[in-house]
């Protein structure tokens, strides 16, 4: 039940990396968005990582000074990803933070909530159009497990604290230290899955993201403590996500970290913490081991808190079985109740991919629940620009409050300085000042020293357009080298006050250029992603032409039955696509591929070729929702015998009733996976391997039915599966990579013989049917699909995302878009996040009047310019070119502002906007004076 | 010779160089009064009249902090700036300068370690070399 | 305070001073114990490996004759304590209590539970009460609680102490004025009716244990339960007789040590019975 008149207020609860990223999106897509974060600052768990992955910028160091691969790991990556995302956030018009507080009460529907926020100091009231919960999961208390020793040992520590420990070996003249005595660890252990997959304490799911964080912690502790050895104790190694296998290979590989199967099942302490001890089972030999560790880490799951049941119990949503918010499978956003969405952790552990595609996904449900809300914008009024001509320098200088005193004498004695303001306090006391006095000195330049300028830049810059002065004639310092906050000796002070006022000083007038918006997207892929991301493109108010390859719409659910929590996929995708041809802003165009795009965000022009003739399309943004393809088998005889038969091939033959009761299966995992060909996780095989195992035991209770695998990775809530399948006596044996199973075709049977590596036992097993647990690969378009935009694949034929963690939907061209298996194989639930999530990307532009080109791009003087095309050939994004008047332009929008072409045009022709030549000289020129 | 401070100019790129820099700072590092640090969007805007103005500035020695090589935020700036790099060493060996003084660095934003290591190895061996303009050293001390 | 006492069939005869100490103790703290009238047998190791009725009848008539009473139930021995709360549990479901009717034509409700010593003495009565009646503060003593597993693991029950890692003995050691030794091995099984059984395997749980304590430099330890307090003391002894070199560890049950702290005298507190003596502690207390 809709509000007429629904309010364009959104409320998030929960600051961290998912919350975040639904607040940016659905800021940027033209909400007011309120984030009530309950700590004192936003970041979430991500922000007391030592580093968030082992990858991209920090994988190449051989520098000229000779640092080898060691080096590369040394180091908190988070400066590119996570730290511009909480400036960003802090600092957006369009989204308030609420520090230290919560939501004490929710009233209302869907357009119409009324909350009350409450922090230790104030209350306040709100109404909104719709709520996101994000406040996540937190690392489980390892107290409730005594027996692994925490908080008994000294040097017993959680991966959370270890993390810090991480922290300080990373600073300058840090080492990894033992908290009992101080001293290097010489050899640590790593026990898994602490408080996850257990039924007494903690969750019985698994948490996901363990496995690959043990290993990074592992190879960093390494890194800095290269004399340390490190063992992690496991159940499985679950490397499900995209270079995730990779990653694991490396920690063996590169970092020589053993892994060992088994858990050890409690740690014992020595007199005078000299030691801990662990005893585990040798798996090759079955003999009992006792061995001396110096530091054990225990890897934590992410469980429920009591602030989630709280945070349930206010909005009055129901929570699961696991005390997990509940949706409805494959959704994973909407809660029960309308208008409350769930984003991140909350519904179950996850990476921070997962959880910023979760974000995204929630930004987009509240877009599609409350189109409308969007559209109501306050546009704001600026007086008119006044035009500065011609006119000699005037600038302003203002100094904080708490700057040493003799920096206003020094600003008073700098060229063109016709007004100096002392004590500028931030806030609305300090605007009223800037406003007053740039209007009455009729200043045409502002320099404001003593603040953080990424913080202030933003609400500075605006100050100055509401009293008609050109935004960039301004510049914020904080009066140190590094630009960071914080007390700076006087004469170095008074140094950079005269360098940024050099700087200021050349500052010309500059516009953000408008480039139009073409509010339409075009899906290529109409499979579960891609169908999911029209329909919410659709109701969030955007036309969507949706182009099929094949004669028929819905990829792999055509030919999928159940998904693995038992879902029926035939009901779902029929009730889809009758949702999608319904939809009068979508255009299904089936028998239909892209061949070409051309243009830039807001304004591409695509050529699709369908079975009556090329078409040309027009649109705004563009989703690529390809998908991936069955592993179609050679091995284990394959096609050679009829008994041999993959999962989907049995999945299909139980729903049709063909499948014969009273057959012994073996199934084989990681078929066409983790192999040298394709040596990647496919992540959904396991759990559509013990679906269908459950499945077969229900049909027949009494048959046998065998999984051979090499570890078994239902991650996530997949977990309760392996415990359902184990319950009704499925049989699970481990084989190791070098030596797989064996299989004799005989008259009547199968023979199957597999090494198991827990019984250190030969299996013979005989077997009516043998079914092969595929992998996905590389979906056959991608290779021509990435050729047409002009991007490139990972070596294993997938997408790459712009950065892993952060933009996980986001092609590295900007206002394209990808989901689902075209990026790495996917769950049906996750394809439809993911679907959603890129609607959400994409809706942030589409939603957009106009682009605006950002000032800071280069520009040519069409006098200077001789058309020697080094700039055309130059730019790494091909910005510049030949205009109609011969001379060479540069496209505003495309250029990135790296200044390349500037430096390199032989007639000086090129200028860059805020980095001029004329500013840098006048810099070194103050420098060369002291 | 009294202890003698080394002017250094350091352009830093505001993906990498800059970052590593503020990273260096954050981890405990003390930048010397005379480390100047000029923040260009990327090191393939390098002009080489930026690197002979800031030795005529009075820079003892001159470094350019940018991304690594094949991992340059705008590509192939870093490759750009090498060639720079190149070409001014030239140019100083030419007129009779060390070039041992210019110095390019590769760290990517993280590496505040790597870049207070590569500074403090810059100042020392400027200390080494001696002042450029050992007349302008003394008019600095006025200052 | 009063509470039924179920004293089992270890506490009238092998753990005499047991029985003994926890009457003098809970004498002077307040509490009044009423034997259960007509007690059975709690079944222990033996009916719970039988028959599960047994298992479960043979304690539920003691918890109806209490419940009668009006009184919760001081059970000292571990595995009586562990056998009559699951029996608690247990008559939850509706055939035990249908065939505790038809066996024994009792009832049991649920109004009373089993508490076992440390309950008692750290939980019911408290520290604060305790710590007044310390007349003989037995310090320079470094002495290592050994809970045994009883009383710490029971199964899907709420334990009054931690699993694992219990601590209320240890605090309760402190309150005597003495150093309580953290130890690995507390809550670690002692090898219970293998002592009788299965010689060989049983030395080498205890052996450990001792081994253990000794390592981190207690010089006696104090028991909860009279099967405990047996092996470990036996296993102890035997161990010095074969290797002299090893000075053995005395062995006794908490309320004994208790009771030495709250002044009563050596004799009292029936050290003497012990096999290993703590020689140094008689200097300490009087005779």
């Amino acid at each position: 039940m809709k509000q007429a008149n629904p309010s364009n207020e959104i409320l998030i609860s929960g600051g961290g990396v998912s919350g975040m990223r639904a607040a940016l999106d659905l800021a940027e897509t033209g909400y007011k968005v309120h984030l009530v974060e309950g700590s004192s600052d936003i970041g979430g768990l991500a922000k007391d990582l030592e580093k968030s992955c082992m990858r991209a910028c920090c994988a190449s160091a051989s520098g000229p000074e000779g640092q080898g691969e060691e080096e590369m790991v040394r180091n908190d990556c988070f400066l590119c990803t996570l730290d511009p995302l909480l400036v960003e956030v802090k600092t957006h018009p369009g989204i308030t933070v609420y520090n230290n507080a919560k939501i004490e009460s929710i009233e209302g529907g869907p357009g119409a909530f009324k909350a009350v926020l409450s922090s230790g100091k104030w209350k306040t009231e709100l109404e909104t159009g719709a709520v996101i919960v994000a406040t996540g999961l937190e690392p489980f208390d390892a107290s409730l497990k005594s027996e692994l020793g925490w908080g008994r040992y000294p040097d017993v520590l959680t991966s959370v604290e270890f993390e810090k420990l991480l922290i300080d070996a990373a600073s300058p003249g840090g080492k990894l230290a033992r908290p009992s005595d101080g001293k290097i660890p010489e050899k640590i252990a790593f026990l898994q899955c602490v408080g996850s997959r257990d039924v007494n304490v903690g969750a019985s799911y698994c948490s996901s993201v363990c496995c690959q964080y043990a290993a990074k912690e592992a190879m960093t502790a390494r890194t800095y403590s290269p004399e340390t050895s490190i063992t992690i104790f496991y159940i499985d190694v679950r490397s499900h996500g995209k270079d995730w296998e990779r990653f694991t290979d490396r920690a063996k590989d590169d970092f020589g970290i053993v892994f060992k199967k088994g858990l050890p099942s409690r740690v014992t302490g020595t007199p005078g913490n000299r030691a801990l001890i662990l005893r585990y089972e040798d798996e090759e030999t079955g003999e009992y081991r006792e061995e001396e560790f110096d530091l054990v880490v225990l890897s934590v799951g992410l469980v429920p808190g009591e602030s989630l049941r709280e945070t349930a119990k206010i909005l009055g949503i129901q929570l699961t079985d696991h005390d997990l918010i509940k949706v409805n499978p494959p959704d994973e956003i909407n809660t029960d109740r309308a208008g409350i969405f769930a984003a991140g952790t909350v519904t179950g552990p996850c990476d921070i991919a997962e959880a910023t595609a979760r974000g995204s996904a929630a930004a987009a449900a509240v877009g599609e629940l409350i189109p409308e809300g969007r559209l109501k914008k306050d546009e704001k009024k600026y007086p008119p620009e006044r035009d500065i001509t011609g006119q000699e320098v005037r600038m302003g200088i203002y100094l904080a409050d708490g700057l040493p005193t003799a920096l206003a004498g020094a600003a008073r004695n700098i060229p063109h300085t016709v007004h100096v303001e002392e004590g500028l306090k931030p806030g609305e006391e300090g605007l009223m000042t800037l406003r007053r006095t740039i209007a009455k000195e009729k200043l045409n330049r502002v320099l404001i020293a003593g603040f953080d300028p990424d913080m202030y830049n933003g609400v500075f810059r605006e100050a100055l357009r509401e009293t008609g002065l050109n935004p960039y004639l301004l510049e914020v310092t904080a009066l140190s080298e590094t630009g960071l906050p914080g007390p700076v000796p006087e004469k170095k002070a008074v140094e950079m006050l005269k360098r940024a006022a050099a700087r200021t000083a050349k500052l010309r007038p500059l516009y953000d250029s408008k480039f139009p918006v073409n509010k339409s997207a075009l899906v290529v892929g109409a499979g579960v992603s891609g169908l999911n991301a029209a329909l919410s493109l659709a109701r969030q108010g955007f036309p969507v032409i949706l182009i099929e390859k094949e004669s028929e719409a819905g990829g792999r659910l055509r030919k999928t039955v159940k998904t693995s929590s038992g879902m029926e996929t035939g009901p779902y995708l029929k009730d889809l696509l009758k949702q999608v041809k319904g939809e009068p802003r979508i255009t299904l165009m089936t028998g239909s591929t892209l061949k070409e795009v051309s243009g830039v965000v807001g304004d591409f022009t695509s050529a699709v070729m369908t079975p009556s003739g090329e078409q040309e399309i027009d649109h705004g943004v563009l989703v690529i929702a390809a998908g991936a393809s069955e592993y179609r088998p050679s091995e284990y005889m394959f096609g050679e015998d009829e008994r041999v038969i993959t999962q989907s091939d049995l999945a299909l033959k139980m729903a049709a009733g063909t499948f014969p009761k009273d057959k012994t299966i073996v199934m084989i995992q990681c078929v066409g996976s983790r192999s040298d060909e394709h040596p990647y996780c496919s992540r959904t095989c396991c759990a559509d391997a013990v679906r269908n195992a459950i499945d077969l035991k229900a049909q027949n209770p009494d048959r046998h039915v065998f999984i051979l695998h090499r570890d078994i990775r239902t991650y996530g809530l997949a977990e309760d599966l392996y415990r359902e399948a184990r319950d009704a006596g499925v049989n699970f044996l481990r084989f190791d990579e070098d030596m797989p199973p064996g299989v004799e075709p005989r008259k009547d049977s199968l023979q199957v013989r597999i090494y198991d590596t827990q019984l250190r036992a030969n299996i013979a097993i005989t077997a009516d049917y043998l079914v092969l647990s595929c992998g996905w690969v590389a979906g056959k378009s991608n290779e021509e699909l990435a050729g047409t935009l002009d991007t490139v694949l990972d070596e294993d034929g997938f997408f790459v995302p712009a950065q892993e963690k952060f933009y996980p939907q986001d092609m590295e061209c900007e206002g394209m878009f990808m989901c689902g298996g075209c990026i790495y194989p996917a769950s049906i639930e996750e394809a439809v996040t993911q679907g959603r999530a890129a609607a959400g990307r994409a809706a942030a532009i589409l939603a957009k009047e106009e682009l605006a080109g950002p000032p800071m791009h280069a520009v040519v003087d069409p006098d200077l310019c001789a058309s020697c095309l080094s700039c055309v050939r130059l730019c790494p994004y091909e910005a510049p070119f030949i205009n109609d008047e011969g001379k060479a332009e540069v496209l505003a929008l495309v250029c990135r502002g790296c200044g390349i072409c500037v430096s390199e045009c032989p007639a000086k022709a090129l200028s860059l906007e805020l980095c001029t030549d004329e500013q840098v000289l006048a810099e070194l020129e103050v420098v060369s004076a002291l | 010779m009294a202890e003698f401070s080394p002017r250094i100019t350091l352009f830093c790129c505001e993906s990498c160089g800059f970052p590593a820099a503020e990273r260096a700072v954050k981890q405990g590092y003390s930048l010397s009064p005379e480390c100047r640090l000029i923040k260009i969007p990327c090191t393939g805007k390098l002009d080489v009249l930026y690197i002979l103005k800031a030795f005529e500035a009075g820079s003892d020695g001159v470094a350019i902090a940018g991304c690594p090589e094949d991992a340059c935020r705008y590509e192939t700036g870093s490759l750009r700036a090498k060639n720079k790099f190149d070409k001014t060493r030239a140019i100083l060996e030419k007129i009779g300068i060390e070039p041992e003084r210019i110095k390019r660095w590769q760290v990517s934003s993280s590496m505040g370690e790597k870049f207070s290591r590569l500074l403090s190895a810059m100042e020392e061996e400027l200390a080494n070399l001696g002042p450029l303009f050992p007349d302008r050293l003394k008019k600095r001390g006025d200052n | 305070m009063k509470l039924a006492y179920f004293p089992g069939c270890s506490l009238h005869s092998s753990g005499r001073d047991y029985d003994k100490s926890i009457r003098m103790v809970l004498g002077k703290l307040g509490v009044d114990l009423v034997e259960i009238p007509d007690w059975n047998c709690c079944g222990a190791t033996s009916a719970h490996v039988t028959d599960e009725n047994l298992a479960v009848l043979l304690p539920a008539r003691n918890l109806a004759i209490a419940e009668g009473m009006g009184l919760d139930i001081l059970a000292p021995c571990s595995a009586c304590h562990q056998r009559l709360v699951i029996a608690e549990e247990e008559l939850k479901k509706e055939k035990f209590q249908k065939a505790l009717k038809e066996t024994t034509g009792k009832e049991f409700a649920g109004k009373i539970r089993t508490l076992g010593i440390l309950e008692v003495l750290m939980g019911k009565v408290g520290p604060e009460a305790i710590e007044k009646e310390i007349k003989t503060p037995l310090k320079g003593f470094k002495v290592a609680s050994y809970y045994g597993c009883l009383i710490a693991r029971i199964p899907r029950v709420k334990t009054f102490d931690d699993r694992e890692n219990p601590t209320s003995m240890d605090r309760l050691v402190d309150l005597t004025g003495a150093e309580a030794v953290d130890w690995p091995f507390k809550a670690d099984c002692c090898g219970a009716s293998f002592g009788i059984t299965q010689k060989p395997f049983f030395h080498k749980l205890s052996g450990r244990l001792l081994d253990g304590a000794g390592d981190f430099g207690a010089q006696a330890i104090v028991t909860v339960c009279p099967f405990c307090q047996l092996n470990l003391e036996m296993a102890g002894y035997k161990e010095a007789k074969e290797t002299p070199s090893r000075t053995p560890l005395p062995v006794m049950s908490i309320t004994q040590w208790l009771a030495l702290a709250m002044g009563f005298t050596a004799k009292q507190a029936g050290l003497s019975s012990l096999l290993v003596e703590p020689g140094r502690l008689r200097e300490t207390v009087s005779r």
